[in-house]
């Protein structure tokens, strides 16, 4: 074996070290946290208190930002993403959607911190004339603000699908006499079903992991949000506000790790899901 | 041919034109509302007055040191990772298990590989908070989108161009370096731009390793700290009252180009 091909099988292999790195080194940073925790309150106690004598680390106000904010950016953004790629794939021309395909990839690049800034400056003041809040800065702002984001996740991967059914069973469905439209929703999109299902989780996985909008536009209070028009923190806002406070080796270090771990966790879950209702499907067929 | 819709297939076009309109919206809002606030002195001169007034220099130089530092790292893994994935990989289960680490490590969020980062360079290696320890983790975020892009480009090129070149007597090496790359290299390229565009734009990541808020210089080694545009956005947009809104305009305008 030539001695480059064994440097690119070190390559390879680096990439299995480091997802096992990453997940065992903030696993072990959270470990004294959980060695320390006797019951399951921090999941599903509502008090981060870190400067207090005894301090308390509990999550659940967390958690449920993170899932209510989540929830808005897919049920709003998932028709606008799915309906959008049904029009890329099987309404336009080929010629068209390759065009407007490219645009939406460029979209890809404008950074979460633009997005954020959109939504404190923008959006947030916009939400609170409308819904007559005190301030903008809610979970809801957030929430719509992640729909746009998550859009590009969304069609690209829904477009795919739809456009890998083979052309078969449209010819099929129109030789019976079925019309374009009836074609498309009773045909197309059944078949392209778990791809689509797919595109939707790994958008929600990216809504979950978004760090930056949330900590500028989601309000950043600290306790369980009553609902979604309340400021609220969710767990990677969390993170990213006090990690580089935390003193080393302190308790709320280690909680912060804990905190991240459990994201890990989630964003993981989602993510193999994903992976399996698409191989599920290769499977099937 | 002309294309006819019906009513219903209009609503279907309409919301493409929703999801489209919106993003571009946004870009084009705030490239109108920076016009106003770039100016040559501001990039090009230091900041002054805890950034209020003077320039973002240090900010542009320190993004680019970034950059550099991040293609260093993940040009050669990624792309050395995606040859072997595509060309040299058995059919076994630990390039399955590999498989799926990557396909995990594209779906951690940015501010996980920020806690790995400062646990791990910042604080264990002792790179302490500077340009080293933020390069390196946006090396590992941005690893899975070259690695992929590697993969798929040297997927699409035909076996029989390589079959041709192992035939002339070429080794296997030789023809995935000589024949399979260089057909691969324009996919190899926008993956590796895809992933710099993101190591550009995160702040996450670097908010958590090492970027500092105001340090009118340019930072002097990988073990500086260092400002950068995305986060000075932030910081401006966020935690400084009195900030001239212009001023602040102007900077998605540079993040977003």
């Amino acid at each position: 074996m030539p001695y480059q091909q064994k440097l690119v099988t070190v390559a390879g292999y680096t990439v299995l070290l480091l997802t096992a790195a990453i997940f065992l080194f903030v696993a072990a940073q959270a470990w004294p946290f959980f060695r320390e925790q006797v019951d399951l309150s921090f999941f599903t106690g509502d008090r981060w208190l870190p400067v207090s004598s005894p301090p308390t680390f509990q999550i659940k106000g967390f958690l449920v930002s993170s899932l209510m904010i989540t929830t808005m950016a897919i049920v709003v953004g998932c028709p606008l993403g799915i309906l959008s790629a049904v029009s890329l794939a099987e309404l336009l021309p080929r010629q068209v959607s390759v065009r407007l395909r490219s645009v939406f990839e460029m979209t890809v690049g404008i950074p979460s911190v633009v997005f954020g800034f959109l939504g404190l400056t923008v959006v947030a003041p916009f939400v609170a004339r409308v819904f007559n809040l005190n301030t903008g800065l809610t979970g809801f702002s957030a929430g719509l603000v992640l729909s746009v984001m998550v859009l590009p996740t969304l069609v690209s991967l829904a477009d795919e699908a739809l456009r890998a059914v083979p052309r078969e069973y449209a010819e099929a469905s129109y030789a019976l006499g079925a019309t374009r439209w009836q074609t498309i929703w009773r045909v197309i999109v059944p078949a392209a079903r778990s791809g689509i299902i797919a595109a939707v989780l790994l958008a929600m996985g990216r809504a979950i992991g978004e760090t930056m909008t949330v900590l500028m536009v989601a309000g950043g209070r600290l306790t369980t949000p009553g609902s979604i028009f309340e400021p609220m923190r969710p767990i990677t806002a969390l993170i990213a506000a006090e990690v580089t406070n935390a003193a080393r080796h302190s308790e709320q270090y280690h909680a912060l790790f804990a905190a991240g771990l459990v994201l890990f966790a989630i964003t993981f879950a989602v993510n193999a899901i994903a992976a399996a209702v698409i191989v599920g499907k290769k499977g099937a067929a | 041919m002309r294309q006819s819709y019906t009513l219903p297939e209009m609503f279907l076009l309409g919301t493409l034109g929703l999801a489209l309109l919106l993003p571009l919206a946004a870009v084009l809002y705030i490239f109108i509302r920076a016009a106003a606030g770039i100016s040559l002195e501001f990039i090009f001169a230091m900041p002054v007055q805890r950034g209020i007034t003077g320039g973002i220099l240090p900010a542009i130089v320190g993004t680019l040191w970034l950059l550099f530092g991040t293609t260093l790292v993940v040009l050669p893994v990624g792309v050395g990772a995606g040859i072997y994935l595509a060309e040299f990989a058995p059919r076994n289960r630990l390039t399955h298990l590999l498989e799926m680490a990557l396909i995990n490590l594209a779906g951690v969020p940015s501010v996980v590989f920020g806690l790995f980062g400062y646990a791990f360079f910042v604080l264990t290696l002792g790179f302490g908070s500077s340009l080293l320890s933020a390069s390196l983790t946006l090396a590992i975020m941005t690893l899975p989108l070259v690695v992929t892009a590697t993969r798929e480009a040297l997927h699409g090129v035909p076996v029989s161009f390589r079959e041709a070149s192992l035939a002339l007597g070429a080794t296997r090496w030789q023809a995935v370096s000589t024949v399979a790359l260089p057909c691969a290299r324009s996919g190899v390229l926008t993956g590796t731009l895809l992933a710099l565009s993101r190591a550009a734009g995160d702040t996450a990541c670097i908010l958590i390793t090492g970027a500092a808020f105001f340090l009118p210089r340019l930072p002097t080694s990988f073990m500086s700290r260092f400002m950068a545009l995305p986060y000075h956005l932030y910081i401006s947009a966020t935690q400084l009252p009195g900030m001239p809104v212009e001023r602040i305009w102007a900077l998605p305008g540079y993040c977003c180009s």
